[in-house]
């Protein structure tokens, strides 16, 4: 087994690992806004780890060409997909954690002259 | 907003450049002078590079460990963070770092001031938060400007 097999494996199962990690955490967490967060964490480092281990294991140096250009486009993609599914959740109304204490987009969603039925505003900082 | 006219204005204003200048220098120190400039901007990019991923590492590990860890320690919440970008591509990268990081999301993006609202998993001090946010936009704005 060489070097490059090595590295190649550690970084899929790591990528995997992380990937799993966020799965478990789309379903455990409280609300939409903190179930994106834990999905946009497997967008990014997760399928990155993934598509770096697959160029160590190819180890040519078309397959690295390509597979960077990947990760570049994965990293401009995955954060605006994760920030349009939240936007329209709190646009949505879509209920707010009780444990976030803290909410500064109701203030503008109000003077954009939008309702916003599922903040949580009002609510005292802890 | 289309990209084309920005990089017409930006080639316009490079030949005018030249023609201006081309009695007094010859246009291999001006292709000299720019091409310095760029090179200016390695180092910086390769601070804010790896500034960002191990804000990344850092991050995904705290998230994993909320995850794998029984009940919530995250206290999040949703904050104005003012700006200093200017346009709709500094704005759009700045977004997208803080996205990319995870635990931070953005949610919305004044179009008027630039000002971001930005959910974040682990909200303890504001202040701080803004400030750290700051210190990645100094970091991007120096090598975009």
């Amino acid at each position: 087994m060489s070097a490059l097999t090595l590295i190649g494996g550690v970084l899929v199962g790591a990528g995997i690992l992380l990937i799993l990690l966020a799965a478990i955490g789309i379903v455990r967490f409280p609300d939409v806004l903190t179930r994106a967060s834990a999905a946009t964490k497997a967008a990014g480092l997760g399928v990155v780890l993934v598509l770096a281990g697959v160029a160590f294991l190819f180890g040519t140096l078309e397959a690295a060409v390509k597979l960077s250009l990947a990760v570049v486009l994965q990293f401009l993609t995955a954060p605006v997909s994760g920030h349009v599914i939240a936007r329209a959740a709190y646009r949505s109304g879509s209920p707010l954690w009780e444990g976030t204490h803290t909410d500064e987009l109701a203030v503008y969603e109000r003077r954009a002259g939008r309702h916003t039925p599922g903040t949580t505003a009002g609510r005292r900082p802890r | 907003m289309s990209l084309f006219p920005r990089v017409r204005t930006r080639v316009r204003t490079w030949v005018r450049t030249w023609v201006r200048t081309r009695d007094r220098t010859s246009a291999r120190t001006w292709v000299r002078t720019s091409v310095r400039r760029w090179l200016r901007r390695i180092p910086a990019t390769v601070v804010l590079l790896a500034v960002v991923v191990r804000d990344l590492v850092a991050a995904n590990l705290k998230v994993a460990t909320e995850i794998v860890t029984p009940g919530f320690q995250m206290h999040p919440g949703i904050v104005r963070v003012p700006t200093r970008t200017r346009t709709p591509m500094e704005a759009t990268i700045l977004a997208n770092l803080i996205t990319m990081t995870p635990g931070t999301l953005t949610l919305e993006v004044d179009p008027e001031t630039y000002d971001l609202y930005v959910h974040s998993l682990y909200l303890d001090d504001v202040e701080e938060f803004r400030a750290h946010i700051a210190r990645t936009e100094d970091r991007l704005l120096e090598v975009m400007r």
